[in-house]
C-alpha cells in the first residue's frame, strides 16, 4: 500500500483494521483511557495535555463531564488552570453546540461524492445527483438529499441500504429510504421516474426560500409546481430538467449556489445573472505553507503538487517571527527562503518546468497594525499577505482600526483569512467589514478567500460586498501539505456563491499578469 | 472501513499518544490522518 505520508508501522495497522483484524494497540489505549478524545478535543482550546490533566484529575470523560465540570468551578481550582481559561471551555462548549450537528462541507464533500459514484454504479441506475445543501455547496451541511432516475427504484433502495456508509435505516420504502450515515449524518435516497427529474431535483436543491419564491411564480401564471413537475391543470408542462423549467418561466438558468433567494430569481428574468467563476479556472495560489515553518512538505514538493493540481504558480508564504509556536520567519531566514526560491526557479527554467514559485510571507499584524517583520525586506518579496493571529478580543473600532494600517502599508497586497473565524470552533473577530471593504478599494489592497474547509475565509456574504464594491480577491488553499490544493474548490464555491466572476477573482490570471495588478 | 472511520481512528491515536508523552508517533500518526484524508478514493480500494 502506497499512500503519501505513512510509514511502514502505520499502514500494516490500517491493513489489519481494513481485514477487520484487531488494532490491538488502539484497543489497549482505549481500555486505558476512557475518554471520548474526538468529542472532548472538538472545544476549542482543548487538546490531548489538557485531556489527561482533566481526566487524571477530575475524571472527566466526555462533553457532558466538562461542562458540569466547568460550571460548578472545579476546573479553575487545577494547578494551570484559572477562571479565564474554565471561562474559555465554556464559550467552547456553547460554540460547538450552537453549531449543531451540522458537518463541514470540506470534511465530508469527498465521502458524500464517492457514495454518489456507488450509486451511479448500481446497475439499475440510469441517473444520480446529489441534492440539498451539498449541491449548493454551503459552508457547513446539515443532511445530504441524493435524487435518482430507475425503473427499478426497489432494486436501488436495497442496494443503498447496503452500503459500506450506512450505519443504521430508518425507512425502507419503495421509492424514498432515509440512513444515518457512520460519519453522523442522514441521507435520504429518492427515486423518480426520468421525466420529473429535473423537477425533483429543484425541489431537493433548494434553498427552501428559493422553491417558495419558484412556487409563488408558478401559481401567479396560474401553474402549479411541486417535486414531479411544472402542472397546467393535469398537464406536465416540463420535469425533466431544470434547465428546461428556469426557461419556462422565461428565466435563465440559476446555478444552485445561487439559489438563496437574494434577487436571483428576478434577475434571472431580466437575463442578468453574472458569468460565475468556473470551477478549476484557478492558475496560482497565494497562500502555501512549508516545512520551513509549520507545513508538512518542502518548497520544491509544495511546488510539485501544485504542479499536479494544474497551477501554474504559488507563493510560499510561511509564518513570520512573532508566531513562535509555528517556528515563524524572521527577516534572515525570510531573505535566506527568497534566494533558495530562485534557485528552484532557475532550476525549473533550466528544465522547461513552466511554473513559477513567488516569493511571499504571511506576516503577522501586530496589536496596533504595524507588521512584525521590516519593511526593507517585505519590498524584496514578491507576494506579501497579512493577517491576524491574536488579540481576537479588541473592540469592533480598535480592531477595524488595526487592519486598515496593515492595509495602508504599501508592501502588503492582501490581507488573509480577514475574520479569524474557524467553522464550528472560533467566532469571526469583531470587524466592520463595510469599512474594510472600502479601506481596501482605497489602498488597492485584495482580499483572500481562504479556502481551507474550516475557514472559508471571507465568506459569501461578504464575498458578494466585495464584489458589488469592485475589491479583488484571490483564492487560496492555505495548504499546509501536498493533499491540501484540491481545498481550492471550496474556496471557488464560496465565491459562486458570493455571485463573484472570473474578473473579480485575480488568481485566474497568469503570472505576470497576476503581478502587475498588486498595488 | 471507510476513509473516514480510519482517519478518525488514527487522529484519535495520535491524540492518545500525546497524552501519554510518547515522542514522534503522534506526528506521525497526524501525518498518516492527514495522508488519507487527501486520497481521492477509498482505501480499500488501493
Amino acid at each position: 500500500m502506497e499512500i503519501p505520508g505513512i510509514g511502514k508501522g502505520i499502514a500494516e495497522h490500517i491493513e489489519s483494521l481494513l481485514k477487520g483484524k484487531r488494532f490491538s494497540e488502539y484497543e489497549n489505549l482505549k481500555k486505558e483511557i476512557p475518554v471520548n478524545i474526538s468529542e472532548l478535543s472538538s472545544v476549542e482550546g482543548v487538546g490531548p495535555k489538557i485531556i489527561k490533566i482533566l481526566y487524571k484529575k477530575l475524571k472527566i470523560k466526555n462533553l457532558v463531564d466538562l461542562e458540569k465540570a466547568a460550571k460548578t468551578g472545579k476546573i479553575r481550582k487545577l494547578a494551570g488552570f484559572g477562571e479565564r481559561s474554565e471561562q474559555k471551555i465554556l464559550k467552547g462548549i456553547e460554540f460547538l453546540k450552537k453549531s449543531g450537528g451540522r458537518k463541514t462541507l470540506g470534511y465530508v464533500l469527498p465521502e458524500i461524492r464517492t457514495m454518489e459514484k456507488m450509486i451511479h454504479a448500481f446497475p439499475e441506475v440510469e441517473m444520480v445527483s446529489i441534492a440539498g445543501s451539498v449541491r449548493r455547496m454551503k459552508e457547513t451541511i446539515g443532511d445530504i438529499d441524493i435524487v435518482a432516475i430507475s425503473k427499478k427504484p426497489e432494486k436501488v433502495m436495497d442496494r443503498f441500504i447496503g452500503l459500506p456508509q450506512v450505519a443504521h435505516v430508518y425507512a425502507h420504502g419503495k421509492t424514498k429510504t432515509m440512513v444515518k450515515l457512520k460519519n453522523g449524518l442522514d441521507a435520504d435516497l429518492r427515486v423518480v421516474p426520468r421525466n420529473s427529474f429535473g423537477a425533483a431535483l429543484n425541489y431537493f436543491t433548494g434553498s427552501k426560500d428559493h422553491n417558495i419564491a419558484l412556487r409563488d411564480m408558478a401559481l401567479k401564471k396560474g401553474w402549479k409546481l411541486n417535486e414531479y413537475g411544472l402542472f397546467k391543470g393535469k398537464k406536465q408542462i416540463t420535469g425533466r430538467s431544470e434547465e428546461d423549467l428556469y426557461k419556462k418561466f422565461g428565466m435563465q438558468y440559476i446555478e444552485p449556489e445561487l439559489r438563496e433567494n437574494t434577487g436571483e430569481l428576478e434577475i434571472a428574468k431580466n437575463n442578468k445573472l453574472p458569468k460565475l467563476i468556473p470551477y478549476e479556472s484557478l492558475k496560482g495560489d497565494l497562500q502555501v505553507q512549508t516545512d520551513w515553518t509549520d507545513g508538512e512538505n518542502s518548497i520544491l514538493e509544495m511546488a510539485h503538487a501544485a504542479k499536479k493540481a494544474h497551477l501554474s504558480y504559488i507563493a510560499i508564504t510561511d509564518h513570520t517571527k512573532s508566531l513562535a509556536m509555528t517556528g515563524g520567519a524572521d527577516e534572515k531566514k525570510l531573505l535566506k527562503q527568497v534566494d533558495e526560491i530562485e534557485k528552484i526557479n532557475k532550476k525549473f527554467h533550466a528544465q522547461k518546468i513552466g511554473f513559477r514559485i513567488l516569493s511571499g510571507a504571511e506576516v503577522n499584524i501586530l496589536k496596533d497594525g504595524s507588521l512584525d517583520i521590516k519593511n526593507e525586506v517585505l519590498e524584496k518579496l514578491d507576494v506579501v499577505g497579512a493577517a491576524v493571529h491574536s488579540h481576537f478580543n479588541l473592540s469592533r473600532e480598535e480592531q477595524t482600526k488595526r487592519v486598515v494600517r496593515a492595509m495602508e502599508n504599501p508592501n502588503v497586497d492582501i490581507i488573509f483569512h480577514l475574520t479569524g473565524r474557524v467553522i464550528k470552533r472560533r467566532e469571526a473577530i469583531d470587524i466592520d467589514v463595510d469599512e474594510i471593504i472600502k479601506s481596501a478599494k482605497r489602498t488597492k489592497t485584495i482580499l483572500e478567500i481562504d479556502a481551507y474547509p474550516e475557514r472559508l475565509d471571507i465568506k459569501d456574504e461578504y464575498i458578494k460586498k466585495c464584489v458589488e464594491a469592485g475589491v479583488k480577491m484571490v483564492i487560496d488553499s492555505d495548504a499546509h501539505s501536498v493533499s491540501h490544493f484540491k481545498y481550492l474548490e471550496l474556496g471557488i464555491s464560496q465565491a459562486r456563491r458570493g455571485w463573484a466572476k472570473k474578473s473579480d477573482i485575480l488568481n485566474t490570471k497568469p503570472v505576470e499578469e497576476f503581478l502587475k495588478s498588486l498595488k | 472501513m471507510t476513509n473516514q472511520e480510519i482517519v478518525k481512528i488514527l487522529h484519535e491515536m495520535a491524540e492518545f499518544l500525546e497524552m501519554k508523552d510518547v515522542e514522534f508517533k503522534p506526528r506521525a500518526y497526524e501525518k498518516a490522518a492527514l495522508g488519507i484524508d487527501g486520497l481521492d478514493r477509498e482505501v480499500k480500494d488501493i
